[in-house]
């Protein structure tokens, strides 16, 4: 194999498909990214639950596949100038050759015919969207969902697909997002949950050189074990979580004696000025009286904090706390004018939500206080 | 016709009869429990059904699938072994993290837990868990020696299928047949092996290597009776160092995984990781090398004083284990005492146990060959 490209173009690739690479691993093949001249450059990596193939824009010279240890490849690339670079696999020393201007390295490979196969997605369903619609969603939810391993379900996404709308669901039992958007394309139903990881990762992708009008599609595609995310020759492979997603749904109250709207930004400085003395896991309190908001926190042998902030309310006093991580996670979601924060009594979940708009919800579990 | 993975499995025809037709029925159970002695082919046939379970023409043998499932390089094929004297927690954590993911090639996840019974109170338990709540594409695999090495509430989870020891005729017949060995070589190796096919091809790995040990080993016994109690001493180092003589190779093994896997680490955290962790594999697999080795030091030595037991009882030789040494054994037999053999076969049963709870492998091999000197 021999492959002829810009250092730069080359650099940005690997870093992309080295995203796909675990550190959690002690396999030496899935720290190396595998390398394809066919018909066109490709770099590949796996950590066997997500994989990213990515195309390099460059000269074939000569067709053949490697496998180089991704870390040393970003090293050596990002050490080079911004040059020509070429990469050159020695079959007889088992090392591939990389020169750009008069430096030359040469690196112990490993063996293409180790790295896994990348999973067909044979007979799939599938659906496109733009890639800006997904990322939304993504932004907006994937904060919600769980890192503990021992709830395998809650660390996915719910991905939903259903008449013409895209909706995902993130929950760690503390708090739960549910966004949703509607799509031009007519889907049949799916559900599946998704690592977080790979969400995320879809999320980043770029849209490369796109005219301003047309906004490239992001196609997915369905198998019952896998799913497939590919836009501008770069591919997203993820495994699904199996199991099922608790029915959230059940979760989200129908009706709130308590109902504010303020303006996000006023609402997320205060409480981020508060939660500095919300120390050692005490919560922020919220308490509502007539026009009144009072938003205060206290940790015991450190100090205490208050905050009135002038509402429209005339209902009866009530008192309710959250996690501030938690509540500020929902806030940042919403950039709309106006938040709807809404609550019931101090040991049922309180909600926010934009104002006028049922497309995203954030549904958080409250603290309770002594 | 299917099912060729199963092919090479020798004398388990009853276990291979009912694993064919649960897989011709496609009745397929959540859970499996291979039980029966050590180097049966319990392992051998587990993976033969992982790839049976996999491949589409019911286990060919010949596919990609099949091949590498044999090979143990499946992604969806997860096997657990004790690194060190037990199943941890943490294996079984770990076992939970990876198959929360659908299968990689959409088919079955095939999960093999090998002595099983090595499984600590709190890998039980969390193994138990999962075991409650099967997915439709997992299948267990527990391999133990009996039933009652699992937690009952595990066990009761699985279908049983036990395995036995193999006719040493059968033995005899797949030395002579398959591996060109000279009938009274196979004979007597087919009679070392007690019934467990692994170990008779154990023996003829590295040159034979293992015969020769059972020859100095069973030399040592032969002079050992009536000796003074220094020579006692000298049995029992010799012995010590046949046990941790053979660790060259793992170690070279362990220096080549650990130098080929920090080549390749992404970040100096990450080799300090990988570091880390292949220190604390390698201490597991080290530990576990030595009492694998003592355990079968002790088989040996079992071995001759069942023999000198048994001629005591029989006077025939044809039910001897160590029949190519009948002369000594009948010798020595003549002079031996039942309740010292009986006595001595009893308390190497108390040091295999103990040696499985860290005790100073020395200071046993020591006190008994106290014990055998006075047999």
């Amino acid at each position: 194999m021999e492959i002829r490209c810009l250092k730069q173009e080359l650099l940005e690739k690997v870093h992309i498909a080295s995203r796909a690479i675990s550190t959690k691993s002690v396999l030496p093949i899935l720290s190396g990214i595998k390398i394809t001249a066919a018909k066109t450059i490709s770099l590949i990596a796996t950590d066997l639950e997500m994989s990213i193939i990515t195309q390099v824009n460059g000269d074939i010279v000569e067709t053949g596949e490697t496998v180089a240890p991704a870390r040393l490849l970003v090293d050596i690339l990002k050490s080079l100038p911004g040059a020509a670079v070429v990469v050159k696999v020695m079959p007889e020393q088992g090392s591939v050759n990389i020169t750009c201007q008069n430096a030359e390295f040469d690196i112990r490979v490993l063996s293409p015919a180790d790295f896994p196969e990348l999973p067909q997605i044979t007979g799939a369903r599938t659906v496109a969207l733009k890639l800006s619609t997904f990322s939304h969603l993504a932004r907006q939810v994937v904060r919600a969902a769980s890192t503990d391993e021992a709830r395998a379900v809650l660390t996915g996404i719910l991905l939903h697909f259903q008449d013409k709308k895209i909706k995902m669901v993130a929950t760690d039992s503390y708090r739960l997002a549910v966004s949703q958007a509607n799509i031009d394309s007519e889907v049949s139903e799916e559900e599946v949950i998704v690592p977080a990881k790979a969400i995320t990762e879809v999320s980043r992708m770029q849209p490369r050189e796109n005219p301003k009008d047309s906004e490239p599609l992001l196609r997915v595609a369905f198998a019952s074990n896998q799913m497939r995310f590919d836009m501008n020759g770069h591919t997203v492979i993820t495994r699904l979580i199996s199991g099922k997603y608790p029915p959230y749904q059940q979760l989200i109250p129908s009706g709130y004696t308590t109902v504010i709207e303020l303006p996000p930004t006023q609402l997320e400085e205060t409480v981020r000025r508060i939660a500095t003395l919300a120390q050692n896991n005490t919560p922020v309190r919220f308490f509502f009286t007539p026009n009144r908001l009072i938003i205060s926190a206290s940790t015991r042998e450190v100090g205490q904090a208050r905050e009135e902030v002038p509402i429209q309310y005339s209902g009866e006093d009530r008192e309710i706390a959250f996690n501030p991580t938690f509540f500020l996670d929902g806030l940042a979601s919403i950039k709309e004018e106006i938040v709807e924060f809404k609550m019931d009594s101090a040991l049922k979940p309180g909600l926010l939500k934009p104002r006028g708009d049922d497309n995203f919800l954030y549904l958080i579990m409250p603290v309770r206080t002594g | 016709m299917g099912a060729m993975v199963f092919d090479d499995i020798v004398g388990q025809d009853q276990a291979l009869d009912f694993l064919k037709k649960v897989l011709k029925s496609e009745q397929i159970s959540h859970a499996y429990l291979f039980v029966g002695p050590e180097g049966v082919g319990r392992r051998k046939t587990a993976l033969a059904l992982a790839a049976a379970l996999n491949c589409a023409k019911g286990g060919c043998g010949h596919c990609s699938r099949c091949r590498r499932t044999i090979r143990g390089v499946y992604p969806d094929l997860k096997l657990i072994q004790p690194e060190g004297n037990f199943i941890t927690i943490e294996q079984i954590r770990e076992l939970q993290g990876s198959i929360k993911l659908r299968s990689y090639e959409g088919h079955r996840k095939v999960i093999i837990i090998d002595e099983a019974g090595s499984m600590n109170a709190e890998a039980s338990n969390a193994l138990l868990k999962t075991l409650e709540e099967p997915q439709d594409e997992e299948v267990f695999i527990l391999i133990a020696a009996s039933v009652e090495e699992l937690l009952p509430t595990i066990s009761s989870r699985c279908q049983v299928v036990p395995f036995r020891r193999v006719p040493r005729e059968a033995i005899i017949r797949e030395m002579v047949d398959r591996r060109g060995i000279d009938q009274s070589q196979a004979d007597k190796i087919a009679r070392i092996s007690g019934g467990t096919y692994s170990r008779a091809l154990e023996m003829l790995e590295g040159e034979g290597w293992r015969l020769e040990r059972r020859e100095e080993i069973l030399s040592l016994l032969k002079k050992i009776s009536g000796s003074p109690v220094e020579e006692a001493f000298s049995v029992a180092g010799a012995l010590l160092s046949q046990a941790v003589g053979d660790q060259d190779n793992l170690l070279e093994v362990q220096k080549e995984e650990m130098e080929e896997s920090l080549e390749v680490a992404m970040s100096p955290r990450h080799g300090a990781f990988i570091r880390n962790k292949l220190r604390k594999r390698h201490a597991r697999q080290l530990s576990r090398k030595r009492s694998l080795e003592i355990n079968d030091i002790l088989d040996i030595i079992s071995s001759w004083y069942r023999d000198l037991l048994v001629y005591q009882l029989t006077a025939q030789d044809s039910f001897l284990i160590n029949r190519d040494h009948r002369n000594e054994i009948r010798d020595m037999a003549r002079r031996a005492r039942i309740e010292r053999l009986t006595n001595v076969l009893k308390e190497i049963g108390k040091i295999r146990r103990m040696v499985g709870f860290y005790v100073n492998p020395g200071a046993a091999f020591e006190y008994l060959c106290l014990l055998l000197r006075e047999v």
